[in-house]
């Protein structure tokens, strides 16, 4: 559905993606991850026609960006992490608006569709700007799918929300992904919540991508040892420990045994996707 | 046509939700109107001295009619070309001229607009018609005067259309939605062209404001005749490109703002030199946007029609629109 090869793009003479290249298949949910700067916007600009690049290949929907039409173009949403949409209109006039520029047809069902999706109907009539920090991102989401794309780029949905708002955005993009079998690549720095929402990540370094799999197998190709967390009670005093492997939890409960302490918990922590991602970007290089 | 007029609607309602700057343009131009039209006699009573009636009619050395300013007690002379002349020259849509000359020999060249001369030849008429009114009233707004108000209609044009139609294209680049519009297969000649509407709609507000309250103060009859209407639309033309243009180059409001006044200071400056500098100089000078403007109105509030000037704003404007696109196109592709 989306292919770069060996896409390059320089800003000046700063290299934003070098040789970058990238596959992303219909109907998944792809996260694209790396430190700021490391090329994730520049890839959904391109990806946009926003902006150019001076050497490579970028496919979509099986065709060469350039041969795009505008109406494959609106095919693609597009969430940028800088959108600021027109604080003096409401949230009603903001959908009715968006609704005309990519000429959605039944302009009046779509805005109730996307009322009820995002849960606006409170709020229809307010001011963009007397919404909070996450009514306000769910508004600008709801216009990235106002146009039902079949792809769509959501840069940093996450960020400056709270856990609970989150959760609800999330569960709205799962959902949405699982109706509509829409494509949406993801760039975020919340990679707990991107843990739960993708199935493909690829993680970028400077430009280049370093990893991109489906999340299962890097969990299994990326054997990190579990570490656990030891609670125990000593002369009376309860301490809780974190062990870094099994093998150094072997030896602390022998030790304790001999100190005469009580055990109250051994806890297993779970691998997470940022004890991976933090593993692969201090070890490995790009290709 | 949709999409420009989508882009058109939602302008123009966060141009109603965003009336401050708007309000304050308008209400500083009818203060001023206002101060001028209560602290000046604009309405002056012309009569005919009964005095020397044996004078009043066509004499062989001034072509010409004596009357006497009532207010002022000023005996004056109106010198004029004869009564078909003058007829033949109002139905040509000339610019008449109308000389005024007090007893003194001294002359008051006033450059009449339309409605000016309409009044004395109405005058004369009733007066050759043997109706003999001996009291008439005529709308006088001397030129200095009229130069201030051409001023106050300029800047509220600049700081009223002009700069929001700026700030909002500014605050589109600014925001990001410039590339959603973009995406949504809205062109730059098509952003252009909704801006370029936006701004003429809120220039013809404004002007509607200033015309009505000109009229109810009967200081300023900027909508005297279809001419000088059409003609006021077409000058709006340019400013309107023009307000655009100030947006599409501006990268803040501020900026905007500060071009606003490279447009604006020099007219102050172009007024007060005006009587002085020679006429190639007053040539010279009207190439700066802001001085070109205010030397249009002072044409409109004179009943001045040119084609010749006409076709040239026509030309200056589409070039400058042609400017406006590429600039934006340009301005879109660089920050990409």
């Amino acid at each position: 559905m989306i292919e770069f090869k060996n896409v390059t793009k320089y800003y000046g003479k700063t290299k934003a993606l070098d040789n970058f290249s990238w596959k992303v298949k219909k109907g998944e949910i792809h996260a694209l991850l790396g430190h700021n700067g490391s090329g994730k916007t520049t890839s959904f600009l391109i990806a946009n026609s926003i902006t150019k690049f001076q050497s490579g290949e970028v496919l979509i929907f099986d065709k060469n960006i350039s041969e795009l039409s505008s109406s494959d173009i609106q095919k693609i949403g597009l969430l940028t992490e800088k959108l600021k949409i027109y604080d003096d209109l409401t949230i009603k006039e903001t959908l009715d608006f968006f609704c005309n520029i990519f000429n959605v047809k039944n302009k009046s069902e779509k805005i109730k569709e996307m009322s009820k999706l995002f849960d606006f109907d409170f709020f229809i009539n307010k001011r963009i700007k007397q919404l909070s920090t996450g009514m306000y991102k769910k508004v600008v989401i709801a216009i990235t799918l106002i146009n039902d794309p079949l792809i769509v780029f959501l840069d940093e949905p996450f960020s400056g929300l709270d856990p609970i708002i989150i959760k609800q955005i999330s569960k709205i993009l799962l959902d949405y992904n699982k109706n509509n079998n829409t494509t949406f690549i993801i760039s975020s720095h919340n990679l707990h919540e991107i843990e739960e929402l993708a199935d493909t990540i690829t993680i970028m370094k400077s430009g280049k991508p370093v990893v991109s799999e489906k999340l299962e197998s890097l969990y299994k190709k990326y054997n990190i040892r579990k570490s656990y967390s030891l609670s125990y009670l000593l002369n009376n005093k309860e301490t809780c420990e974190k062990i870094s492997d099994e093998e150094h939890l072997t030896t602390r409960l022998i030790e304790l045994k001999k100190e005469n302490s009580v055990i109250l918990s051994i806890h297993e922590n779970k691998v997470t996707l940022t004890d991976i991602y933090n593993k692969i970007y201090t070890e490995v290089k790009p290709e | 046509m949709r999409k420009i007029f989508a882009v058109l609607k939602k302008d123009l309602v966060l141009q109603t939700r965003n009336f401050k700057e708007l309000l304050i343009a308008i209400i500083l131009s009818f203060l001023i109107i206002g101060i001028f039209s209560f602290s000046e006699s604009s309405n002056l009573t012309i009569g005919v001295d009964s005095s020397l009636k044996d004078d009043i009619g066509f004499n062989e050395d001034y072509d010409g009619l004596v009357m006497k300013l009532l207010d002022e007690e000023i005996v004056i002379k109106t010198v004029f070309c004869d009564e078909t002349t003058l007829e033949t020259k109002l139905e040509n849509n000339n610019f008449p001229v109308i000389i005024l000359q007090d007893t003194d020999g001294i002359v008051v060249k006033m450059n009449s607009s339309n409605s000016e001369a309409l009044t004395t030849y109405l005058l004369l008429s009733r007066y050759f018609n043997g109706t003999k009114e001996d009291k008439f009233t005529v709308n006088y707004i001397s030129k200095e005067n009229k130069t201030i108000i051409m001023l106050v209609i300029s800047f509220a044009f600049i700081f009223g259309g002009a700069s929001r139609g700026a700030s909002i294209i500014y605050e589109e680049k600014k925001n990001g939605t410039l590339n959603l519009l973009y995406k949504s297969g809205l062109n730059s000649f098509k952003i252009v062209l909704s801006k370029f509407i936006f701004t003429l709609i809120i220039m013809i507000f404004i002007l509607l404001c200033i015309g009505v309250f000109g009229s109810l103060t009967g200081y300023l009859n900027l909508f005297s005749s279809v001419k000088n209407v059409l003609f006021l639309v077409f000058i709006l033309v340019p400013m309107a490109v023009l307000g655009n243009f100030i947006g599409i180059i501006s990268k803040s409001i501020e900026e905007s703002r500060s071009y606003q006044l490279l447009l604006f200071i020099p007219s102050m400056f172009y007024i007060s030199l005006v009587n002085s500098v020679p006429e190639s100089y007053q040539f010279l000078l009207r190439f700066h946007p802001g001085i070109a403007v205010t030397f249009f109105y002072e044409r409109i509030l004179n009943g001045y029609f040119d084609l010749n000037l006409f076709l040239i704003i026509i030309f200056i404007s589409i070039l400058l629109f042609v400017v406006n696109v590429l600039i934006l196109k340009k301005v879109v592709d660089k920050e990409n």
